[in-house]
């Protein structure tokens, strides 16, 4: 079936592919048509499922762990604000193994209120043991939506996965997808297999206290879970290939690589930008390339040693920052690189939903290949006559005088 | 790639041979605990007050097992010492005044 | 229902890690009487999370789910709705009773956004506070169910705001089930659970729970305590269903006149988190307050009673 439907909806229409039994969220800009058109899936064409409209993204997190424990498939979706007003719970779902998905609207967190596209709420998250992938098309969103609980499903993995997209450009834009037929999702992933679950006839408590002697093997087998995951995302990927017959890459997707001496590594929909650019560069005689990230966490450590380290330049873009060290994934790159390569240069660029056009790419990564580019840079900053306000006042508190 | 297959015997527990050493596969993966008589072990060892029944006083009215916090008196009012805590409740509840706290030897 | 018919069967198994003559121990041997064996728990963060032992070992003979602070009715919501697919698809034999199991602190506190949010859904589950009036868990710190003047280790003269009354407010939800429990009165307390397991809904069941170390009293007197809240009238035993209150064992037998409600006094001077209201000195004007309070309480109830019983039939309204 051949669609035009928005990033939202999209969602809505996996989540039902893939029989989820219980979905509970709350509402929160960007996301809130994923969860209205599965009510509505429920309301209107008797799609079987358990829909908890709880009060707070803190307790749809809960509500979905318990009902995974009770051994059904679960579905949240959630976005900035809600996602950090879930942290607690985020580390409970991993620390209890529970498979399970939840699609998160990449949006950015006040103050001031700004609904619009940052990855800052998910890369906080990235040390909660979730699985975190990203999207950059709508068809890719419906896939990987799928491909997630065959993922967290893994018996090698039993870890939650975050389906992450960008605020408003994905989730409110209307693309084509085409959204395969039952069967042949039904074949790429079989029925729910519990772990373990709740039941009164073989009782079993989880998550009672645990002393020094235990508790770290329990964080080390989260740890080898996640490279375990690496494989598996891979299989899953071609797999899906195979059975349903759409690919998006697995950990990464590279564009115009194979000949490159340049690249640039973004995530999201930055990474399609970064591709445009690429093919300007190529235009101007720059053998450019991309790295589009989509699992970043496990974090495509191989791949990207493999594909950056014999690059000439490399350029991250980061829709984030870690403060008092940089942008987050220039960093961690930088860390994976482990000097071996190039210097990558980190562009922290379109916080806020600030657009980031592909001329602006093209011009940086071209200064960054002339070795003209800092090593740090916030390239689509533009102060102006409206942040004097709070300027005037901070200067007037270094002078001693308050305002 | 060679380090996802290496870990896949930790992570593979549960579904197959974990439910038959529950303990060492289940644990293993997260924080599953199996239901055990004496989880803390002996709690009889906390013991310094030991109840005492005169059975002579005793119209088996039940009201000792029935207050018991700690499931140690059966209802034929015989109790577990490897598990009374010697809380005094059931000696301080009985309406014939027939259990008393005696103050225990040390073992 | 007489005790001689209470099941053997134990739940919460010994030789776990609660305390002495701990209430929350005996409150959930006996409510777990009630529901049996065909019951899926959560347990939030509280003394219980403590009591039932550490990781291998579980005193639980149940599935046990424990959870973070903030979410009992959360939790209760999402396994209230997995059972409702598993019983579809026919996964039990029968459907088993969802049971939350948490302290005052989960409760009145951090917990009431979540309990309220389910309760206004009307999740399907029994939600149990067992109220030991403070953060027992952590060491005694006040919580919203600490009673005034209460001695707690962040209220050393005593607490100076009077507790909040979460029954009142489940009540307010219009759930069908709302019930208030002490252990002295084990019989009322076993029969409500059991009329709990065989509605549908939320139900809410508040058992006050005396804690030996808390309050500050000998191990063997947790029943005592109990019963002396209830007959001094500290600790109301009701239960609301169909939109009407009725109050059951020792607080109905003083609202009708078949018991002597105790002077307050008597339940306070047996805590040691009271000791300040009777030592160095006698502090008549806190001891007259909580009186007052309850005088109050009870002139409302005993009037009601008697209006209902002399004059007309109306439905009796919640005391504030």
């Amino acid at each position: 079936m051949r669609l035009v439907e928005t990033g939202n909806h999209v969602v809505a229409h996996a989540v039902r592919l893939c029989r989820v039994e219980v979905v509970s969220a709350y509402p929160i800009t960007p996301q809130t048509q994923v969860v209205e058109e599965i009510a509505r899936f429920i309301d209107e064409e008797g799609y079987e499922c358990e829909y908890i409209p709880v009060e707070s993204e803190h307790s749809a997190m809960a509500a979905m762990i318990a009902a995974v424990a009770a051994g059904v498939r679960a579905f949240s979706a959630t976005s900035a604000h809600g996602l950090v007003y879930m942290y607690e719970l985020l580390h409970w779902a991993a620390g209890s193994r529970l498979p399970m998905v939840m699609a998160n609207v990449n949006r950015a967190l006040g103050p001031g209120w700004n609904i619009w596209c940052d990855q800052q709420d998910a890369m906080s998250a990235r040390d909660t043991g979730w699985i975190q992938l990203y999207c950059s098309t709508h068809q890719e969103i419906l896939d990987t939506v799928i491909q997630a609980y065959r993922i967290s499903e893994d018996p090698s993995v039993f870890l939650p996965v975050m389906v992450c997209y960008d605020a408003f450009t994905m989730s409110h834009t209307y693309m084509q997808v085409d959204v395969p037929e039952q069967e042949a999702v039904d074949r790429f992933l079989p029925p729910f297999r519990s772990p373990w679950r709740l039941d009164p006839s073989s009782p079993i408590t989880h998550g009672s206290v645990i002393y020094p002697q235990d508790y770290e093997e329990t964080r080390y087998s989260i740890y080898l879970a996640h490279r375990a995951a690496r494989e598996v995302i891979r299989r899953a990927a071609e797999e899906y290939r195979e059975i349903v017959g759409n690919y998006h890459g697995d950990l990464v997707e590279t564009y115009f690589m194979e000949d490159a001496e340049h690249a640039v590594v973004a995530v999201g929909t930055l990474a399609l930008e970064a591709r445009v650019a690429a093919e300007e560069l190529r235009r101007a005689g720059y053998p450019c390339g991309v790295v589009r990230i989509r699992s970043y966490r496990p974090f495509p450590v191989e791949e990207l040693r493999s594909l950056l380290g014999r690059m000439r330049t490399v350029v991250v873009l980061d829709r984030a920052v870690s403060f008092g060290l940089g942008g987050i994934l220039a960093s961690e790159v930088r860390a994976v690189l482990g000097g071996e390569g190039p210097r990558p240069v980190s562009l922290i660029a379109g916080l806020g939903g600030r657009d980031v056009p592909y001329t602006l790419i093209a011009e940086r990564t071209e200064a960054a290949i002339r070795g003209e580019a800092m090593e740090e840079e916030w390239p689509t900053l533009a102060l102006n006559e409206r942040h004097l306000v709070s300027l005037r006042g901070l200067e007037a508190l270094r002078r001693g005088e308050h305002p | 790639m060679s380090e996802g297959k290496r870990s896949g015997s930790y992570g593979r527990g549960p579904s197959g041979a974990g439910r038959k050493s529950p303990k060492v596969e289940i644990g293993y993966l997260t924080t599953l605990s199996v239901p055990t008589k004496g989880s803390v072990g002996k709690t009889g060892s906390w013991r310094t007050f030991v109840p005492v029944l005169d059975r002579e006083r005793c119209t088996k009215c039940l009201i000792c097992w029935v207050f018991c916090p700690e499931a140690s008196i059966t209802k034929d009012l015989a109790t577990d010492l490897d598990y009374c805590k010697g809380c005094g409740i059931c000696a301080e509840e009985c309406p014939r005044g027939a259990i008393t706290m005696v103050k225990e030897e040390k073992r | 229902m007489r005790i001689k018919d209470f099941s053997e069967e134990e739940l919460l198994l010994p030789g776990n890690a609660a305390c002495q003559g701990c209430p929350s121990s005996l409150a959930l041997r006996l409510a777990l009487k009630a529901l049996g064996r065909n019951t899926l728990m959560v347990v939030i963060a509280s003394c219980t999370s403590v009591l039932q032992s550490p990781f291998p070992a579980s005193a639980f003979d149940l599935p046990v789910l424990n959870m973070a602070f903030a979410t009992g009715g959360a939790a209760g919501s999402g396994l209230a709705a997995a059972v409702e697919r598993l019983v579809e698809r026919g996964v039990y034999g029968e459907r088993p009773t969802v049971l939350v199991w948490a302290g005052d602190g989960g409760t009145y506190d951090i917990g009431i956004q979540a309990l309220s949010g389910a309760a206004e859904r009307n999740a399907d589950f029994i939600y149990v506070c067992y109220n030991n009036e403070a953060y027992s868990n952590t060491g005694t710190q006040r919580s919203g169910a600490t009673p005034y003047a209460a001695w707690t280790t962040n209220t050393v003269k005593g607490k100076r705001e009077w507790r909040k009354d979460v029954a009142q407010i489940m009540v307010a939800h219009g759930i069908p089930y709302v019930a208030t429990a002490s252990l002295a009165y084990p019989t009322d307390l076993f029969e409500k659970f059991s009329r709990a397991k065989e509605i549908r809904g939320t139900r809410y069941i508040e058992i006050q729970a005396p804690c030996p170390p808390g309050w500050k009293f000998p191990s063997g007197h947790t029943v005592k305590v109990a019963r002396l809240a209830v007959q001094t009238g500290m600790w109301l035993l009701y239960e609301h269903r169909d939109g009407a209150t009725t109050y059951t064992a020792g607080t109905q037998r003083i609202i009708q006149g078949k018991a002597r409600r105790l002077p307050v006094e008597e339940y306070l001077k047996v805590q040691g988190r009271f000791r300040h209201l009777f030592h160095p000195e006698r502090d008549e004007e806190r001891i007259e307050e909580i009186q007052r309070r309850v005088d109050r309480v009870f002139e409302t109830l005993e009037f009601t009673h008697r209006l209902k019983e002399h004059i007309m039939d109306i439905e009796m309204l919640p005391p504030r």
